[in-house]
């Protein structure tokens, strides 16, 4: 079994646990640097799905898993910052505004509902992030001078200076930089007091309060912050697909993202990338598997749909703790070996507290 | 701190849920580094009253004052900021993460970093929570937890989350810290620790103490004052023995 | 057309589709009430409850009365089965996690609904014993089907009020709405109370399904009409059973009049708009009561 030895404080909050870890992960960062050399354009273009959704992914971890506030209306957030930077760049804005511009008015719509709806439990507020994301559809729709209602708007491709990403792998290291900026500094947050305190929020509001946490402001700012990465997030997808419409951003997509984070494993930072890699390639599986199943199941529209629910349940039936939870029970299993027990890393069943709702 | 200025003024405090008065006209004076009681049973408003001191609830009247500076409409989460910590008599801990970490939220008061420092971790809030870290482990010194520290806080035995409640209490550096019966659950050794911990908390960290008990051993043994409350107001206030033979007090427990 | 006989009928379209959202809503509030499970999937077991309806009417044959009641049974097996299969094991788990599964349900259900032979993702008809048939009043023009909604929710309203006050089962009901735990100790079957209030949310949601099958005939996205369900209950006040009828016929009508007098488009979130309003304006609805945290 492997042991910590710390000899000093500041190890216990350092980005990276050990330098065990650390070599790991650079080597994850080269073969990242250097995938589109030898990563077929098809895969690489599912690596900037799985990028774009893992800066989304990371704004709701923040907000659902670390501070314990579920939201069903990111898909207004992620349609706010896609047709936003759409509508910036076609009327010429430089991209990195447009970006910024996407973040920024997704994170103002974010307060905007979240001012009415975190004062009370947060069942209210996922009911009315709910209603706010089809208010918010809606005025696309409508609003058609802008937005060209229903019919979409073709995005442009990113521009910066002369460079131009026309070519998958350049959107792909832009995807990349985001992403990798995006989870340090989700990752700050959370080693940071502010962290401790959406945590503390999470788990007992009266204690965070009598310790000084405003309970208020502390979410709303869990909630911008969420909605800022998840609207920078749909910016991206705006320029990955290259054509938007309002009908691309439905529940569905709010319940996509909640259903990442909870696969990838709640309150975790692997989480956040573990379920996006989830969610884009799950999709790609089942149609793999629709090669070898008998016609009758397989011409099924409803296929995809059902298979993605019923691995949800099995998930929050058997594995709540998501993808993240199995691994670390792997690596315990392993490093305990032969001292494993089936009761190792058996978490005991709390009960629903109306207050925390 | 001014010379002989009370720490905490409590003037005709009363609410009322609905047409119950569950704290009605209760004032009382805690002087610097006493241990003050408050007594009486179940029902008597006791827990009411630090809910009102704590801002969780809303006084009907009166008035509140800690330091001399007036509290009485401060948000709740100013109010370990003005320096008066609490307890609470069902432990409110965060049980899905580890001693040190609840502890360490006792610090958050403390914090300065702002939203961008913490996003970039910049030094300033390396070098925070560094300070933050030492200080915590002179409480867990202190109330001798070290081999808990790194456990999570679900895990472990009621008599230490009480102590744990009681560390994230001290981290925060109040000047008044209010204990919401803190030797309930525990039994006749930690019961006895207690009266130690609340001793040098007073003598070593020049804390005042306010209290709420039900353990009449543990109020005898360590208090300065008792105030004796039932039904919401106040019975006797004064030295633990004579509040304990007043007759008033006597029927209000036996049911006058 | 009189402008007041335009606005009265659009008021009576409002208040008849508001029955049906009042209905959803009612059995979401029952099950809110007894378990504190926010249950998305109501609008899925409205939609199956069409469904049972329509293939136990038309394509079996049987009389449509007894037809209806027969689905009514039905889907209320199926919301048993549910709770025992899905819900029963979660007890326990963190609020977030029975939002995740209620989702995942309503999404299994849609899949599996899908998949069916002879249902599938076309639309259907479900016979409708009033077709045609109207009553005047003056120059308004009620329809059959808005009367028989609007019937139909008084009755039902009126029959689970005495259910809930006077029968015995109706009263271990509320007692396990109102305190879980003492309940079980009184010597009521918790577990078998929630079986029993899923049962009769998914028969009240069945019924709201047969009723709009006229209005929106049968398919598979049917249930999105439940989500309205969600700011009938919020402006009745969450936990109110009355407040979630009340709730429900006065989105209904706003929705109408919004459809009526206001630009296109208002009429489709008007109910969300009014969500979000109360929401700002009195958080507890209009019956709720404002939660006190007891520490």
């Amino acid at each position: 079994m492997k042991f910590y030895k710390k000899t000093s404080y500041s190890e216990d909050f350092r980005l990276f646990r050990d330098g065990t870890m650390a070599f790991w992960y650079g080597a994850l960062f080269l073969l990242l640097l250097a995938a589109p050399a030898f990563v077929p354009t098809y895969y690489l273009s599912q690596l900037v799905l799985i990028g774009i959704y893992a800066v989304a992914g990371a704004g709701l971890m923040l907000l659902c898993g670390y501070c314990g506030q579920i939201s069903l209306g990111h898909s207004a957030f992620f349609a706010v910052g896609a047709f936003t930077t759409a509508i910036l760049e076609k009327h010429g804005i430089p991209f990195p505004l447009a970006l910024l511009g996407a973040g920024v008015l997704a994170a103002a719509v974010g307060l905007a509902v979240g001012l009415p709806a975190l004062r009370l439990s947060g069942m209210y507020l996922a009911i009315a992030t709910l209603a706010a994301a089809f208010i918010v559809t809606e005025i696309i729709v409508r609003w058609e001078s802008v937005t060209n209602g229903a019919s979409g708007i073709n995005v442009p491709k990113i521009r910066l200076g002369g460079f131009v990403a026309d070519t998958e792998p350049k959107l792909y290291f832009i995807v990349l930089a985001v992403a990798l900026v995006t989870l340090a500094a989700v990752r700050n947050i959370v080693r940071a007091p502010l962290g401790l305190a959406m945590m503390a929020i999470r788990d007992s509001e009266t204690a965070a309060q009598s310790m000084g946490v405003p309970l208020m402001r502390t979410k709303l700012t869990a909630f911008a912050i969420s909605a800022l990465l998840t609207g920078i997030a749909g910016a991206l997808y705006a320029h990955k697909i290259q054509f938007i419409d309002p009908d691309q951003f439905t529940i569905f997509v709010s319940i996509e993202f909640l259903v990442m984070i909870f696969i990838g494993g709640i309150g975790s930072m692997h989480g956040i990338v573990l379920g996006a890699i989830f969610i884009i390639v799950l999709p790609q599986l089942v149609a793999v598997a629709k090669d070898h199943l008998p016609a009758v199941i397989a011409q099924q529209t409803g296929l995809q749909a059902a298979v993605y629910a019923v691995v949800l349940l099995g998930f929050i039936l058997a594995e709540p703790t998501g993808l993240y939870g199995i691994w670390r029970k792997i690596k315990q299993y392993f490093s305990m070996f032969p001292f494993y027990r089936q009761g190792s890393l058996k978490r005991t069943k709390s009960f629903a507290k109306s207050e925390t709702w | 701190m001014r010379a002989g200025a009370t720490v905490l003024d409590v003037s005709d405090v009363g609410i009322a849920f609905g047409g119950l008065k569950a704290v009605d006209g209760v004032s009382f004076a805690v002087e610097p580094r006493e241990i003050f009681a408050i007594i009486g049973p179940n029902g008597a408003g006791k827990t009411t009253l630090f809910n009102l001191i704590s801002r969780i609830y809303e006084p009907s009247s009166g008035r509140i004052a800690f330091d001399g500076r007036d509290i009485t409409h401060i948000a709740p989460h100013d109010v370990v900021r003005s320096g008066i910590a609490r307890t609470f008599q069902n432990i409110a801990l965060f049980d899905n993460a580890t001693v040190l970490d609840n502890l360490m939220l006792g610090r958050f008061r403390h914090g300065r970093a702002g939203l961008w420092q913490q996003t970039l971790f910049t030094p300033f809030v390396r070098r925070e929570k560094i300070a933050d870290r030492r200080k915590v482990e002179e409480v867990i010194d202190f109330l001798e937890i070290g081999k808990y520290r790194d456990v999570l806080v679900g895990g472990l035995p009621y008599g230490v989350r009480k102590i744990v409640e009681l560390g994230r209490a001290l981290a925060a550096e109040p000047r008044l810290l209010l204990l919401d019966e803190p030797s309930s659950g525990l039994n006749v050794e930690e019961t006895n620790d207690m009266v130690f911990w609340i001793q040098d908390i007073r003598d070593d960290l020049d804390v005042t103490v306010l209290m709420i008990e039900h353990d009449m051993s543990l109020v005898s043994a360590v208090s300065d004052r008792v105030l004796a409350m039932s039904s919401g107001r106040m019975l006797a206030l004064g030295a633990p023995g004579d509040v304990q033979r007043d007759p008033a007090v006597a029927a209000a427990y036996l049911g006058g | 057309m009189d402008p007041l006989v335009v606005f009265l009928q659009a008021v009576v379209s409002g208040v008849s589709i508001g029955c049906i959202y009042a209905l959803v809503a009612l059995g979401f509030v029952l099950i809110y009430k007894a378990t504190e499970v926010v249950n998305f999937a109501q609008g899925e077991l409205m939609m199956v409850g069409a469904f049972f309806a329509y293939s136990i009417v038309d394509l079996g044959g049987v009389p449509f009365v007894p037809g209806v009641l027969l689905a009514l049974l039905a889907t209320a097996a199926f919301g048993v089965v549910i709770n025992r299969l899905l819900l029963r094991p979660l007890i326990g788990s963190p609020a977030f996690t029975i939002v995740l599964a209620t989702v995942a349900v309503s999404t299994l259900i849609r899949a599996a609904v899908a998949m069916v032979p002879g249902w599938g993702v076309e639309t259907h008809r479900l016979s409708n014993p009033v077709a045609g048939k109207v009553i005047r009043i003056g120059d308004l023009v009620i329809s059959g089907e808005h009367l028989v909604v609007i019937l139909v929710t008084i009755l039902l309203v009126a029959l689970l009020y005495i259910f809930f006050s006077r029968s015995r089962i109706g009263v271990a009901l509320q007692a396990t709405s109102q305190n879980q735990l003492a309940a079980g100790y009184a010597g009521i079957n918790v577990r078998r109370m929630f079986g029993l209030i899923w049962g009769i949310s998914a028969a009240v949601a069945a019924l709201a399904g047969v009723m709009l099958a006229p209005m929106a005939f049968v398919h598979v996205n049917m249930g999105y009409i439940g989500l309205k369900a969600f700011p009938a209950a919020v402006l009745g006040g969450f936990g109110s059973l009355p407040g979630a009828v009340i709730g429900g016929i006065v989105i209904g009508v706003i929705e109408e009049l919004a459809g009526l007098y206001l630009p296109e488009g208002f009429k489709n979130v008007a109910a969300y708009v009014v969500l979000l309003g109360v929401l700002m304006v009195r958080p507890q609805g209009l019956f709720g009561i404002s939660k006190r945290v007891r520490v």
